[in-house]
């Protein structure tokens, strides 16, 4: 232990770049899957958080269901659900669409939530407006609402897209080889947990803080309507 | 083989393991909100390097996901002469997690008091300490019980994770169920959601009310 606290032999060296290329495999794992999961549970929050607008029962009943129970039901346990028992089912899913699956649909709840607050920012007369002057009701969310919307949502809703980005960390549970599994796979076999769990926790700051801080700048400069 | 016998079976072994998470997140709770109120007093201290230090802490830990944390504690810190059993793992990784959370909610709360409503009781001769401990912290806390009440539905639908360092809790009685009987699948996950649901619904529901009741600031 000594040796790693006073100087790193050549033998470390060697060892840490053996671990590159299959970090490297995990970490496009994890950013693919990431970034398919960030879609998944925008498109879905989007949709709730409009349909929830809806005063129909048969709309508002459902979506309720979800958005309250969804959001206490751990994440983990939705992957596990749509990864073990949809199969009994006959629907057999491959890890990656499973993860996908669980992952947008845990988030949706809350990624609608954050929609729901940022359409109900916007004055009803907006809409009112927006319908005197001839809009369709489709180019009313798309043109007017929308736009202001998403603009003072968008810290809040960036930190979602970090959460769900941490949150794909458990699908190496479900046997998807993303970043943290390569590691765990790794250091089943020399022992070297301490090591390999900091490489990992340093690839999870140098994309998480990069990409908040990016959303923030986004946020500030292009959002502008 | 399956029948009623079987679901009540099942969900009383389940909801026997589920205890193992109501009182993780109720150990944990009183320990984050000690360790987070500590991180924020001790960020408010003008002397920078402690600053910087408890800045990266928070940051690092608010970027990178609890499962990382909890196998950085329970295999990783073996290495260093520390070792814990998978509870006492949970309980420190859970508690220095949601900390690094809930310091930045306090520090938020204190931080949207009004400026003006602390130079309004300065004129008034209320000033330094007893301003703060009078006025700032009662007003900071009724902006901090939401997001506060919020962590520990947050902190209960964390301890699912413990299960992966094979703490016997609600979601590692599942896996195993799921190992001897595999057809049940179904019926074991719907069991466990609606563990979670009933117990975090109820919670949800009294995060909204306080909410609503606090929503004044």
């Amino acid at each position: 232990m000594s040796t790693v606290l006073v100087a790193f032999s050549s033998g470390d060296f060697e060892r840490w770049r053996s671990y590159v290329p299959g970090l490297w495999e995990g970490l496009q794992v994890t950013v693919k899957v990431s970034i398919c999961a960030m879609v998944f549970a925008l498109v879905i929050g989007l949709a709730v958080a409009i349909a929830s607008q809806s005063k129909k029962k048969i709309v508002k009943v459902p979506i309720h269901i979800y958005t309250q129970f969804g959001r206490v039901i751990p994440e983990l346990v939705q992957v596990f659900i749509w990864y073990y028992v949809l199969p009994d089912f006959g629907i057999v899913l491959s890890p990656f669409m499973a993860g996908v699956i669980a992952i947008g649909i845990a988030f949706g709840p809350f990624v609608a939530e954050v929609f729901r607050a940022g359409i109900e920012s916007i004055p009803r007369s907006q809409f009112e407006a927006a319908r005197v002057l001839g809009f369709s009701r489709a180019r009313i969310w798309v043109h007017v609402i929308l736009p202001q919307a998403t603009k003072n949502i968008f810290p809040i809703l960036s930190g979602y897209i970090i959460s769900i980005f941490k949150a794909t960390s458990l699908l190496s549970f479900i046997s998807l080889r993303e970043v943290f599994a390569v590691a765990r796979n790794e250091a089943a076999l020399n022992f070297r947990y301490f090591e390999l769990f900091t490489i990992v926790m340093l690839i999870y700051l140098a994309l998480a803080i990069p990409t908040s801080l990016g959303l923030k700048y986004a946020s500030g400069r292009f959002l502008r309507w | 083989m399956f029948g009623e016998i079987m679901v009540v079976e099942f969900a009383r072994a389940l909801f026997t393991a589920g205890w193992i998470n109501v009182t993780l997140t109720v150990a944990t709770f009183p320990l984050m909100l000690m360790v987070g109120g500590l991180i924020a007093v001790l960020r408010s201290i003008p002397f920078r390097p402690l600053n910087f230090l408890l800045g990266v802490y928070v940051d690092a830990i608010r970027a990178t996901p609890l499962l990382l944390h909890l196998f950085f504690v329970f295999f990783g810190l073996p290495m260093w002469g520390i070792r814990f059993d998978a509870w006492t793992s949970a309980l420190v990784m859970l508690t220095l997690h949601f900390a690094a959370y809930q310091s930045v909610v306090f520090r938020s709360a204190v931080s949207s008091v009004p400026k003006s409503v602390r130079e309004a009781s300065r004129a008034l001769g209320i000033e330094g300490f007893t301003c703060f401990r009078r006025v700032t912290v009662p007003l900071a806390f009724r902006i901090a019980l939401p997001p506060t009440a919020n962590m520990l539905v947050d902190l209960f639908r964390g301890t699912a994770i413990v299960s992966l360092l094979s703490v016997q809790d609600i979601v590692f009685k599942g896996t195993i169920m799921l190992q001897t009987y595999k057809g049940d699948s179904p019926t074991i996950f719907l069991i466990i959601a609606l563990f979670f649901v009933a117990v975090g619904y109820p919670m949800s529901m009294v995060v909204r009310s306080l909410e609503r009741k606090f929503a004044i600031l």
